[in-house]
């Protein structure tokens, strides 16, 4: 009170401050401990890098050589537009068709619409490489679609070039749209029906109430959906490298993985190429909160146990059926049945009768008699199982200190959200870096790739944690503080039961990501650290091409099973802890 | 904390590399001491880019066969992946590879002193400009890149036959090759090219080739060769001759063409300095040298470096076909290489 | 005894208006049914949160008993789950995924310092449950109850372990109107029948007048008047309460002369007429006054009647504006020229619309009231 010339607000807040340390212990040591382990899994790989960027690879000395090299260099302006160009088409597209198929499944009555829960579930659990793969094959100049075209036209050019920004904006597009379909048809599942019933009584159509009301209702979420979706795609590694690499269409991406490969690996000029890309997605990043934190306040609003009742098509609904089968053909009918016929083939044949008699089950048998296929599946499920349960587990914490504004909250929101500007191939790059400076033998184990897992679906994780607990109405924990419980007993007895939804799904959500994940892995598996989409890429790399698409189906079933089997058990799991008065 | 440990690691490894260097001036072991050194190692960490279901895994199951209690786990993929693992896990200390093999691999090894300088018995009957004096490397099997095209998008009357018929107009945008910037890759093809027409005429001929349009997939000659199978290109233009030799002998449509030069490249094996298994690495490369293993070369229809042991497949050799090798000696390659990609950065990226 | 002074909490930048409490001061002797009552915004839940322990408050001391639960310049606050007060939410917050056995028998197991055994707290569930009618409820889901039944559930779970203090906020503001009177009377019952001191926070009226002991009425976070349910009815202490409490006759004026709290004294309004009322509090001359008049203690009559009644009598003039039929009686708005009232007559006085008529009440009825 000796400070008399501040204003009465400021001594209020002054007071307050200095009254924290009364907490309990939990209230102490949870942001602490969350913190510190934010910190030390997020800062060392920006350190890293930094570092390596402003180093020179033979000497070691300070020098900003690699950022003037890059801003000298004209490819690097064309990279940055290729990169901004790609990521904006395909976030287009795959928002579009995610869009749409979530709206039809989740708001008509359209028949079928079953078949896209299906497909995006076998499609997240399928690696992207063996999507690209066949949609290269599918989309190439000996694929069927430029077969037809020079059947029909007799002119023995391409209707279309796969290897360009157009085919790798297709593939791209379809790649991803199975993910906005499910986080878009989650949305429009908790939207509230009621509104779209009362532009109904209101007179307005089918199409209007679905613009002026659905499609309002849901653009925070679709707009954040969508710069989420964008800077993955500037972060994406697999279809720049394959399908781009081939179109000498460069990326960003493409220039950091171009020079990790060049002999010797240039990691000054990737480092540096990378600090650049986490700068420009950081400014993406800061958009994406703004956006997504008014998604989850409307989220929240409309988080009512309203049941939506869908719309009723009428003499249209098989338009909708359309649009669902599309969408199966398109995000997985044609990868599998590309990958199949490749599968069958003792080479690489265009679809033909006359390649039928080939037709061969070797390729299976070599996948299935491969002693190392068992421990590659195991190291692959354990890595991204254990990557998901620590990130889920971290995320609850984290993420409801963030939402329940407790000691540190800003901190830890921050510190959680930054690796979402760490592409994969950049990940790679900065714990091997790190690894080989460590005096404990991180190099080369599947630590080391799940801790890259983890510390880049963090974010991810968070999201889920975040959302689940924002959905827990404040009263239900202040009821149980007024009940006699301390903080630790209401996390652990009322926040954690009720955010097992949320958790679960996070969960499946992450390992699928780690198992399918490539770009990360693909710098970080050692000899004993094999997994699968590694597996995959190498042998596809080195030259098993058909082989690969029969070891891409095997897994793609395993998962698939897996999924289901998951799916079938949680949903019991879950629909006894739902929590239906939320 | 750190600096202490790291300075006991390297103390550590030290103790581990002297003995083992004194020991290298004196007689090889032989091969059962050997052996028994490599059952107590157990296995070996065998870094390769050679292709699996062709090469490596005949080559692992004999090798496994003759050698029970010694297994071999492979590393495999592009080559460049593979030495950016090599170097990574050398400079954090840990190096899990033993011994790796490829065409462009010593230089690097070597800037990075992780060759373990090794003469096998079997180098002996190598000839000279495929083994290292010192016995740094010493090549496991030679091959040569050649173009190769698809026969049922190639009529034979047009196949090019020289560098120049690469050049019609018809070619644009129809060919393709490797990313990996080795001998066996674009750089090998550009050095060849300056070889053969000399440095003016040479970036002259160059320049008109990148505006071909050459597609450069991510991969290597092996997978530019399966693109020229399923017809996604007419023709590939660095690809291994044996590799066409063992897809046409499983009937696809391809052939490879005898276009002079060819480019002469070899596997060149080395035995890494540090790696945990020295012994089993150096019954590895013994046996791969070994008239045996030499023999498993030959089946899987690769060309063995040994002259004693025949190809499988003797037109896919110079001296029988009659095709002209640009093969420079491995000192001129390491010198040449940065130049040649720089070009190929320059023209074809 | 809960003995709440000078609690302070102000949200956003501290100023004379800002949202929030400004000191408030009270105190409860044991088994009080106090009632917060007040518009929506005026505070009440922010009280409530501050007693329990879910705000800190600025400023202020809170003690329950001789137990100091925060005091700011001691500088002591006693954890939320440390204080025992038993509280009811405005959502009721029964956790969907427990049972409401589990629900009601959470606070005997988390509480600090006590372990009672299983069979233990299975009576107190037992007899919580029996008390709030839910017998037989314990291995059901919350979800699956109706909003009344958790409404049980909630209040059987805040008196499961017998607090000194019962918090309810609005709880009876998400019942259908049938519900809420049902309701209201148990919640007399168990409270008189337990002995709890309450809290009660509510925004209607009728609620606090039927349930409470003592009312604190809140605008704007600032205390307007403490009273009993009859004092804050018959006496409101200013313009805001008399409305609050049901008024719909506000008439400005200015005091003519000074007049001590409980005294009689005339109040010229804006129009020009006098009347003398009855003063709650002291108002000193000139200043402006507010004066409050029950619509039913207003007669209605044509001008000619002569005024039957003894005692102090205001007469004002006026023209019956409109006429609601209720029955017997009727509504009726009349115009005095500048004003207008609100009345009750009787339906079959025989005066319509437009008609001139007088309005005449005793003085004792005519509050005459700050503003
Ligand atoms: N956490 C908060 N931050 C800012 N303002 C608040 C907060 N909580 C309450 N207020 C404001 O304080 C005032 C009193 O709120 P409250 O006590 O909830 O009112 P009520 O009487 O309706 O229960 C309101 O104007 C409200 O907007
Ligand atoms: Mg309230």
């Amino acid at each position: 009170m000796t400070n008399s010339s501040l204003p009465a607000s400021e001594q209020l807040q002054r007071r307050t401050f200095w009254r924290r340390p009364q907490g309990s212990l939990f209230t102490w040591l949870a942001p602490a401990s969350v913190g510190l382990v934010l910190a030390l899994l997020v800062l060392p790989p920006i350190a890293v890098l930094i570092k390596t960027s402003l180093t020179q690879e033979q000497t070691g000395a300070y020098t900003i050589a690699h950022f003037r090299d890059l801003f000298a260099d004209p490819q690097f302006y064309t990279a940055t537009w290729n990169s901004l160009l790609f990521s904006g088409l395909s976030t287009a597209l795959s928002i579009l068709f995610g869009t749409t198929v979530a709206w039809v499944v989740v708001r008509t009555n359209a028949p079928w619409r079953g078949l896209a829960y299906v497909t995006a579930a076998v499609s997240l659990g399928t690696p992207y490489i063996l999507h690209v793969m066949a949609w290269l094959f599918f989309l190439g100049r000996s694929g069927p679609v430029n077969e037809l075209y020079r059947a029909f036209t007799d002119t023995g050019g391409n209707l279309f070039d796969v290897f360009s920004m157009s085919g790798m904006v297709l593939i791209q597009g379809m790649l991803w749209s199975p993910l906005v379909f499910l986080l878009l048809a989650a949305t429009f599942e908790r939207s509230n029906a009621e509104w779209e019933e009362a532009a109904r009584m209101c007179g307005a159509s089918i199409a209007r109430t679905m613009w002026s009301i659905s499609f309002r209702q849901a653009w925070p979420a679709i707009t954040g959906m969508a710069l989420f979706v964008f800077i993955r795609n500037l972060e994406s590694f697999d279809v720049p490298v394959l399908v781009g690499g081939p179109g000498r269409v460069y990326l960003l991406t493409t220039d950091i993985y171009l020079s990790t490969t060049e002999m010797p690996p240039k990691m000054g000029r990737a480092s540096a190429f990378s600090v650049i890309l986490i700068a420009v997605l950081s400014a993406a990043l800061l958009c994406y909160n703004r956006y997504s934190a008014n998604a989850d306040r409307y989220a929240s609003v409309t988080g009512k146990g309203y049941r939506p009742r869908p719309f009723d098509l009428g003499r249209h609904k098989w338009l909708g059926t359309a649009v669902v089968v599309l969408n199966f053909l398109f995000v997985l009918g044609l990868p599998l049945i590309v990958s199949l016929w490749l599968s069958l083939m003792p080479f690489a044949r265009p679809f033909a009768m006359a390649a039928l008699p080939f037709a061969t089950l070797e390729n299976f048998q070599q996948v299935l008699s491969d002693r190392h296929l068992i421990g590659l599946g195991i190291n692959t499920l354990v890595v991204a199982a254990e990557a998901a349960t620590l990130a889920m587990l971290i995320a609850a914490v984290a993420g409801w200190l963030v939402v329940r504004h407790q000691a540190g909250a800003r901190l830890i929101e921050v510190l959680s959200s930054i690796p979402i500007v760490f592409p994969g191939i950049v990940v790679g790059v900065a714990l091997i870096l790190i690894a080989l400076n460590l005096p404990i033998p991180l190099y080369g184990s599947l630590t080391l790739i799940m801790l890259a897992f983890l510390i880049r679906f963090l974010p991810y994780a968070m999201r889920y944690a975040h959302t689940g607990v924002l959905q827990i109405h404040r009263e239900l924990e202040e009821a149980a503080g007024a009940a006699g419980a301390g903080q630790f007993t209401v996390f652990r007895k009322i926040v954690v039961p009720l955010l097992v939804p949320a958790l679960v799904s996070g969960w499946v959500f992450i390992f699928l990501l780690g198992a399918n994940e490539l770009s990360m892995s693909i710098l970080l598996a050692g000899a004993n650290s094999q997994v699968m989409p590694v597996a995959i890429y190498d042998r596809w790399s080195s030259g098993q091409n058909v082989e690969v698409f029969a070891l891409g189906l095997v897994w793609t079933a395993f998962m698939s099973v897996l999924m289901l089997v998951l799916y079938l058990t949680g949903r019991r799991f879950l629909a006894a802890l739902r929590p239906a008065n939320l | 904390m750190l600096a202490a440990s790291s300075l006991m690691r390297r103390l550590g490894l030290a103790a581990v590399l002297l003995p083992l260097a004194g020991s290298l001036p004196a007689a090889a072991q032989s091969e059962k001491e050997l052996y028994e050194a490599a059952k107590k190692e157990g296995s070996i960490n065998w870094y390769t880019g050679f292709v699996q279901n062709q090469l490596v895994r005949p080559v692992v199951a004999n090798f496994e066969a003759k050698y029970p209690g010694v297994r071999i786990n492979v590393t495999g993929g592009r080559d460049i992946d593979i030495m950016i693992k090599i170097l990574a896990e050398a400079k954090a200390g840990g190096l899990q590879a033993d011994l790796v093999e490829g065409p462009s691999v010593v230089k690097p090894l070597r800037e990075a002193g992780l060759i373990q300088p090794y003469v096998p018995e079997a180098a002996a009957k190598l000839a000279p400009n495929h083994k290292d004096a010192k016995g740094d490397w010493n090549a496991v099997l030679v091959h040569y890149l050649v173009p190769a095209v698809n026969t049922e998008l190639v009529k034979p009357a047009d196949e090019p036959k020289s560098l120049e018929d690469l050049l019609d107009p018809k070619w644009k945008g129809k060919m393709a090759w490797t990313g990996e910037m080795t001998i066996a890759g674009p750089p090998g093809f550009i050095g060849s090219v300056l070889n053969a027409y000399g440095e003016e005429k040479g970036m002259a001929y160059l320049e008109k080739l990148g505006a071909q349009k050459v597609a450069t997939i991510p991969s290597n000659p092996r997978v530019v060769l399966d693109q020229v199978i399923a017809g996604q290109y007419a023709i590939g233009l660095v690809t291994y001759n044996h590799h066409s030799a063992i897809s046409i002998a499983k009937g696809a449509p391809v052939k490879w063409l005898p276009v002079n030069p060819a480019i002469g490249a070899m596997a060149r094996e080395v035995l890494l300095k540090g790696g945990p298994h020295p012994n089993g690495a150096k019954l590895l490369i013994n046996y791969l040298l070994s008239p045996e293993g030499q023999k498993v070369i030959q089946e899987a229809g690769y060309i063995p470096s040994n002259p004693a042991v025949a190809a499988k497949d003797p037109s896919l050799k110079p001296e029988v076909t009659g095709f002209k090798v640009f093969s420079p000696p491995p000192a001129d390659e390491d010198r040449d290489i940065d130049k040649w990609i720089a070009i190929y950065k320059k023209l074809f990226q | 005894m809960l003995l709440v002074s000078d609690l302070t909490r102000l949200f956003g930048a501290s100023s004379a208006n800002s949202a929030g409490l400004h000191p408030l001061s009270f105190s409860l002797k044991d088994g009080t049914f106090f009632t917060l009552l007040g518009p929506s915004g005026c505070g009440k839940t922010t009280t409530l949160r501050c007693i329990a322990g879910l705000e800190r408050p600025d400023r202020g001391s809170i003690r329950l008993g001789d137990t100091v639960l925060f005091d700011d310049a001691d500088g002591i606050e006693v954890p939320l789950n440390q204080r025992g007060i038993g509280m009811v939410f405005q959502s009721y917050a029964i956790w969907p995924h427990m049972s409401v056995f589990n629900n009601v028998a959470f606070p005997l197991r988390v509480t600090r310092g006590t372990k009672p055994s299983a069979s233990e707290i299975e009576a107190l569930v037992e007899d919580a449950l029996r008390r709030v009618d839910l017998s037989g409820f314990g291995p059901r889901s919350p979800t699956q109850l109706s909003g009344g039944q958790q409404q049980r559930v909630a209040l059987a779970r805040a008196i499961v372990r017998k607090p000194r203090l019962l918090l309810l906020d609005e709880p009876l503001s998400n019942l259908d109107a049938r519900l809420r009177d049902e309701m209201r009377a148990e919640l007399k019952r168990l409270q008189r029948e337990l002995g709890i001191t309450t809290v009660y926070v509510t925004h209607d009226q009728s609620e606090a007048l039927e349930l409470s002991d003592l009312i604190a009425v809140l605008d704007k976070g600032k205390l307007r008047q403490l009273g009993s349910p009859r004092e804050i009815f018959f006496d409101p202490a200013d313009s805001f309460v008399a409305n609050f409490m049901g008024s719909p006759n506000l008439l400005a004026g200015r005091t003519l002369a000074d007049v001590a709290a409980g005294g009689m004294g005339q109040v010229e309004l804006a129009n020009g007429h006098t009347l003398v009322c009855r003063f709650p509090r002291t108002l000193a001359a000139g200043s402006s006054t507010t004066v409050s008049l029950r619509p039913e203690a207003i007669r209605v009559t044509t001008p000619e009647q002569p005024p039957t009644s003894d005692g102090e009598i205001n007469r004002l003039d006026g023209r019956l504006i409109s006429l609601d039929f209720q029955g017997y009686g009727s509504r009726c708005l009349v115009d005095i020229g500048g004003h207008s009232l609100q009345a009750n007559i009787d339906s079959r006085a025989g005066i319509g619309a437009n008609a001139a008529v007088a309005l005449t009440f005793p003085a004792t009825e005519a509050l005459a009231l700050s503003q």
